[in-house]
């Protein structure tokens, strides 16, 4: 059971309707992972990321293929089947002014799910709530405070908590850091580490930032078009692209202390021929 | 605190000698705001000579980009109190608000950050191009003022700009609309540009694009780019020299490569750590490959 990833998808396709017939977002992307393992989906807007990630947690059904978590195939289990599996995957998402309940405190919004997991006593689950905030590096007095109170940077970290509070065995993370401050996107890479090492957690983490996808993803896997155009171990993807768009992509990466001389215009060179070619697309 | 304000800017290579297109001296701003006032720019001194670009790099609250809207005089007084010295080619904006007015959109142009609100909705990119084309040149007849868009457009590598004339601007990516964005800002014919945060709305892929062209901009016509950017690798990319702001003043300044190379003040040094690093690749163009130049074991 152990060699079992703890998450897969084989061949899922995601469709939305549109104007005179479908627009297939998602198309036909395979992956697995494993306990304690990154996964990092990397891509521009528009690429699909996003989706499979909705669809994945499964607020979006997959019109086919199949999503296995922990062996089992969850891509269009109804509702009622889909709830006790629920609490293994959670989600958290891009935009931490619009994902927390601006009118509950944060103790609430984190011991919610714990109401869901069945904890009954109100005090223990204010306690776990507590631990848990306590976890994701908030002080004791963010407990009663709200939403609109907090950062960028803590209201992620609330929603950290919450998705942790239903112990999942798989966490998706929906560019988390990308509306973050250099310096707090690197204690939010950080606190992720830790919390992998300490509990097996897996990740699946979509991102637009190769710097942030090298320092958290064991493997990656690059989409365009809602296409898997490459995949493989994080450090041969980035040091070795071999796709043309990865190239691309790799090459629109300004790393600023690997550059040369006064405005080194040819740095964008590698970006610049394939991406110009796909933007007629 | 150490970083003295440069009172001459001489690039090493000569360029910059002469009087600066924008010199700003002491420029304070208070921001009336629910909570009390707010002194978002607290005392900063820069100057931007022409062919030369010069980057305001902060995170977000650090006074960056009301340092921009300040320059430009676009903070509507009954929120903003702005005091010090921002001269526009020798003008003083804060001193003759209407010498402000007058110097927009002609010497200094804005190039905004989000394309995708920055222009209206319910009329076409060839309307809304058009008005600042003839505001610039009034002199010119309907065709004539046309031929300028079209160039404009071609200008800043849009593909079938003629045909572009006619779109709306939902009809337009992202990286077409600031393209169309800086059209606009370059109908002024302004010897400085004020860039705010111009890529980071955009894929990394379109942005490599914006900034090609603002490069290739700047060397053929020599504008003058006031630069304003979270993003390390966007700043060491495009600028000549680099003011790090924090809490509205500035913390270090520079020249690029010793910013980001040797910086002297902790809190530059912390944010440089913070960028996750990416490594070599087996594309690297026109840089020797990376041993981070760090020096830096915490």
């Amino acid at each position: 059971m152990s060699d079992t990833p703890v998450l897969a998808a084989e061949d899922l396709v995601v469709e939305f309707p549109v104007p005179g017939g479908v627009f297939r977002a998602v198309d036909g992307v395979g992956f697995a992972v494993g306990r304690g393992r990154t996964l990092a989906v990397v891509g521009e807007s528009g690429c699909g990321k996003s989706t499979l990630a909705r669809a994945l947690v499964r607020l979006l059904t997959p019109v086919s293929g199949r999503i296995l978590l922990d062996g089992q195939d969850i891509a269009r289990l109804p509702e009622r089947r889909l709830r006790p599996l629920r609490p293994k995957i959670q989600m958290v998402f891009q935009d931490p002014y619009g994902s927390l309940d601006p009118r509950m405190t944060a103790a609430e919004i984190v011991a919610e799910p714990l109401r869901m997991r069945g904890l009954a006593s109100r005090e223990r689950r204010a306690a776990e709530a507590a631990e848990l905030i306590d976890r994701v590096g908030l002080p004791s007095s963010a407990l009663e405070r709200r939403p609109p109170e907090f950062s960028g940077g803590q209201r992620q970290r609330i929603g950290i908590a919450r998705a942790l509070a239903s112990r999942p065995e798989v966490l998706v993370c929906d560019e988390v850091t990308s509306a973050l401050d250099v310096s707090v996107q690197a204690q939010m890479i950080e606190l992720l580490r830790e919390i992998q090492r300490e509990t097996g957690i897996a990740y699946l983490f979509i991102s637009h930032n190769l710097g942030v996808v090298r320092e958290i993803s064991d493997e990656v896997m690059v989409m365009r078009g809602g296409r898997t155009v490459e995949s493989g171990p994080t450090a041969r993807v980035l040091t070795a692209p071999g796709h043309p768009y990865t190239r691309a992509l790799r090459g629109a990466a300004l790393d600023p202390s690997a550059m040369r001389g006064r405005k080194p215009r040819a740095v964008l060179a590698a970006a610049l021929a394939p991406a110009e070619e796909g933007a007629a697309r | 605190m150490s970083a003295a304000p440069r009172t001459t800017a001489a690039g090493p290579d000569g360029t910059a000698a002469g009087a600066p297109l924008l010199r700003v001296r002491d420029l304070q701003i208070e921001l009336i705001t629910d909570a009390g006032v707010v002194r978002a720019v607290d005392g900063v001194s820069f100057d931007v000579h022409p062919g030369e670009t010069v980057t305001i790099i902060g995170e977000s609250g650090s006074g960056k980009s009301t340092t921009a809207m300040g320059v430009l005089r676009l903070l509507p007084d009954e929120l903003a109190v702005v005091s010090g010295e921002v001269a526009v080619q020798g003008r003083d904006v804060v001193a003759d608000p209407r010498a402000a007015a007058a110097l927009r959109g002609r010497a200094v142009s804005l190039i905004p950050q989000d394309p995708m609100t920055a222009l209206s909705p319910v009329h076409s990119v060839g309307r809304q191009l058009l008005e600042v084309v003839r505001l610039r040149r009034p002199g010119l007849d309907r065709a004539a003022a046309r031929a300028r868009a079209v160039e404009l457009l071609d200008r800043v590598r849009i593909p079938e700009p003629g045909r572009r004339l006619r779109a709306y601007p939902h009809q337009l990516s992202g990286g077409m609309l600031q393209r169309v964005l800086i059209a606009m800002a370059l109908a002024g014919e302004p010897a400085l540009l004020v860039a705010d945060e111009p890529t980071s709305a955009l894929d990394v892929t379109v942005q490599a694009g914006i900034l090609d062209l603002l490069l290739e901009l700047q060397e053929s016509t020599g504008v003058g780019i006031l630069m304003i950017t979270h993003d390390l690798g966007v700043a060491r990319l495009v600028s000549d020299r680099v003011h790090v702001m924090r809490n509205g003043r500035f913390v270090e300044s520079g020249e690029v490569e010793q910013i980001v190379g040797a910086p002297a003040e902790e809190y530059t040094r912390s944010l440089l750590r913070s960028v996750p690093a990416l490594g070599g690749w087996d594309g690297a163009a026109g840089r020797d490959e990376p041993a981070r130049p760090d020096g830096d074991p915490s």
